[in-house]
């Protein structure tokens, strides 16, 4: 073999190689991307959580949060910036904390269980808590920033946790708290923040209803009923109502004493109570809403909705007393079939528009949301005490939002 | 001096419990409500029973309180509004006949709340309320709001007749009877009532509410191993994923049961059985080598009420972004 046809063969030999090694780093990239994709629908963005101080969900609640996207509001108030996107990771419910003159979002994260705060001025997130509650799937914060916690155990029965931040200054701190009994199926805050209700089913189709501290002492027992699905409020007294259905009539009631005194019947009937501003809802067929003020007549609101998407927008009156005359709903586009049933099975999803209705001038207007704003399926709306911001869940995702309501 | 004795009459008349008969030959009036049973605060015609030539041919006023409200020459009927719950009103009719007469009558509205309970199954933290099906168990319960001068009456002592579709059951009704068990008729609607009452009837109050039983309705969920079961996005009948690996669970909306598991599912990929976990039988676990397309079903069948039988299916496309094109 001469050294003509041993380079012939050794270049071929380098090209081969060459090729191979490009081949594979093709390959490999082209692997990278299919992996990347499968991870990114696995956790929708999410990485495993951990309860390291700085755990991967902060950073990725942080880094999914729309803050650095949006101008901050400063003097400056633009459409853009009205609504934030706190994160797009699901969570399980929020709620507003008073903690001075700021008003403080607390909300908890779906896949953990762990407690944040966001401040919706200058649109920052705070880690609160590292006790892990995986897959919680409801979350009540009070005004005092405790919090009840719901999932399900390996059974599937109901888990509900009632408990506290435990933290010291700007430090990741635990949850602290105690386990209600099993399969409770309603819990909410007293308006105060300091007691929880709570619905026990009995035998047969009864059912127990409760009031306890935060610490679970105390235990009251408000009412037993030989029926179940109630829903209880607390405004200037205790509301109670049974789950709505557009198959059902129902009674909205007052629980004083023991004694129930009704107040409102209808088909579908929902109520959103605040002191003593109550919002009912009917469904005959289409929703409707109407506005209970004391010492006023009723007023029907011009907005086809239900009283999951509204919620009372509090006012500091002269007396430094809060007042609820103003009503901010979402309301759908369009009215789905079978609403609000196939909506509660997230069947059926809405895209809502923002609107305040004033009880005492009797006008309405529209939040102006920018246009690259997506369409948005508000659940469990709250609005602050300073009545500037409402937080509410996208129900497509269970994102977060908050917007705001003053220009 | 006919005045004088109406007007006597009249000063007496709130110890008058009911109509009051002086004259043979013109028979007592009293006072009857139509409706007879009237909610608080809805409109309510009060008539004088039975009528006469003298009674339609006499001067009557109508007072409500002692309020003057409607006259006339045989005006044997008016209308008012009775009265909010736990208040009362006294109508009094005064009949200037020869001799002058009055009728008398204390309403009282009372009202009854009819709520009930379907023993169906709807997931953890839903939201609306679990609908009666076809032979489903139904609780109802009536809350009476009956009062007794300004004294609310106890369930305890009050008397319950129920009724389904207008027959009364009796064996469900009687004193401090407030709950009642029904089942959900196979066709048709189920209209339950109940008519609270104190034990000497003066004061009463009834409740109906129709139901209609809804189908069994099955949805498919994915179960996230971070977030859970994704109640808020059932699966579509064509369902897209970049993913292999999933967990299904499906969901029995109504069904009659407390528990999903203790129903039967018989899960099926692309025509062949599913193993599954027996303790959790309403879950599937689909795992994918590649990209690819599965024809996923379930039957869902309680053993218990052969009528909830149901079957719905699924086409999954794993490992994909779109719909893979047939051509």
């Amino acid at each position: 073999m001469n050294t003509h046809t041993i380079r012939i063969v050794l270049f071929s030999v380098i090209i081969l190689c060459l090729s191979a090694l490009l081949g594979w780093y093709f390959f490999l990239s082209s692997k990278q991307n299919e992996i990347i994709d499968i991870s990114q629908g696995r956790g929708i963005g999410v990485s495993t959580p951990t309860s390291a101080p700085t755990g991967s969900s902060y950073s990725n609640i942080v880094a999914g949060s729309r803050t650095t996207a949006l101008p901050t509001l400063t003097t400056e108030k633009t459409q853009s910036s009205r609504i934030w996107h706190v994160t797009t990771s699901p969570v399980a419910g929020m709620g507003f904390v008073q903690t001075g003159a700021v008003p403080t979002l607390y909300f908890v994260e779906r896949g953990t269980g762990y407690v944040l705060s966001a401040q919706p001025q200058s649109r920052t997130i705070d880690r609160l808590t590292n006790t892990l509650f995986p897959q919680t799937y409801e979350a009540s914060v009070s005004t005092k920033g405790s919090v009840i916690l719901r999932t399900v155990d390996e059974r599937e029965d109901v888990v509900t946790f009632v408990g506290k931040v435990q933290r010291a200054t700007s430090s990741v701190g635990a949850l602290v708290g105690i386990t209600l009994e099993k399969n409770i199926t309603f819990a909410t805050w007293g308006l105060d923040g300091t007691r929880v209700v709570y619905e026990v089913p009995t035998e047969g189709s009864g059912s127990s209803l409760y009031s306890s501290t935060a610490e679970g002492t105390q235990r009251t027992l408000l009412m037993s009923s030989g029926v179940r699905d109630w829903n209880a409020f607390w405004g200037d007294a205790l509301y109670i109502i049974q789950k709505p259905s557009r198959y059902a009539f129902s009674t909205l009631f007052t629980l004083e004493g023991g004694s129930l005194t009704s107040i409102e019947k209808g088909r579908g009937l929902s109520a959103r109570i605040r002191g003593s501003s109550l919002l009912t809802g009917t469904l005959d067929p289409l929703p409707r809403l109407e506005a209970h003020l004391p010492g006023t007549s009723s007023v029907t609101l011009p907005y086809g909705t239900i009283t999951d998407k509204c919620t009372w927008i509090p006012t500091l009156s002269p007396q430094k007393k809060y007042e609820f005359t103003r009503i901010a709903c979402a309301v759908p586009l369009q009215i789905p079939t079978e609403f609000p049933d196939s909506w509660y099975q997230g069947v059926a999803h809405t895209d809502d528009t923002w609107k305040v209705w004033d009880t005492r001038t009797g006008t309405g207007k529209t939040l102006e949301v920018p246009l690259s704003t997506p369409p948005l399926d508000v659940e469990s709306p709250v609005a602050d005490d300073t009545g500037v911001y409402i937080a509410f869940m996208d129900a497509r995702d269970k994102s977060l939002w908050v917007v705001q309501i003053t220009e | 001096m006919k005045l004088i004795l109406i007007g006597i009459i009249f000063l007496c008349s709130p110890l008058l419990v009911s109509a009051q008969s002086f004259d043979t030959d013109f028979p007592a009036p009293y006072i009857s409500l139509t409706p007879s049973r009237p909610q608080p605060v809805t409109e309510v015609a009060v008539s004088l029973t039975p009528t006469s030539d003298t009674l339609e041919q006499s001067p009557i006023q109508w007072y409500r309180n002692n309020v003057l409200f409607a006259e006339g020459v045989g005006l044997i009927s008016a209308t008012t509004t009775s009265p909010r719950v736990g208040e009362e009103v006294i109508v009094r009719a005064m009949i200037d006949s020869n001799p002058p007469r009055v009728a008398s009558f204390s309403l009282q509205s009372g009202t009854v709340s009819l709520q009930w309970s379907a023993s169906t199954y709807t997931p953890p933290f839903y939201k609306g309320r679990a609908l009666p099906t076809r032979t489903s168990s139904i609780t109802a319960e009536a809350l009476p709001e009956l009062y007794r001068g300004t004294k609310k009456i106890s369930a305890a002592d009050l008397y319950f007749t129920w009724s389904v579709n207008g027959s009364v059951i009796q064996k469900a009704s009687g004193k401090s009877r407030a709950q009642a068990q029904f089942v959900a008729p196979f066709e048709g609607i189920l209209t339950i009532g109940v008519v609270v009452a104190t034990k000497d009837g003066a004061v009463t109050a009834e409740a109906k509410e129709t139901l209609s039983p809804v189908e069994v309705q099955m949805q498919l969920y994915r179960t996230h191993p971070l977030f859970g079961t994704l109640f808020q996005n059932p699966i579509p009948s064509e369902y897209v994923t970049n993913e292999t690996d999933l967990e299904f669970t499906a969901v029995p909306f109504f069904a009659s049961t407390k528990r999903a598991q203790s129903l039967s599912f018989e899960w099926n990929i692309n025509d062949a059985p599913a193993s599954i976990n027996k303790d959790f039988p309403h879950r599937v676990h689909i795992t994918s080598a590649g990209p690819g397309r599965a024809l996923l079903s379930v039957t869902l069948s309680n053993a218990l009420r052969t009528l909830e039988h149901l079957s719905r299916e699924w086409t999954l496309y794993l490992g994909e972004k779109t719909i893979p094109s047939l051509l």
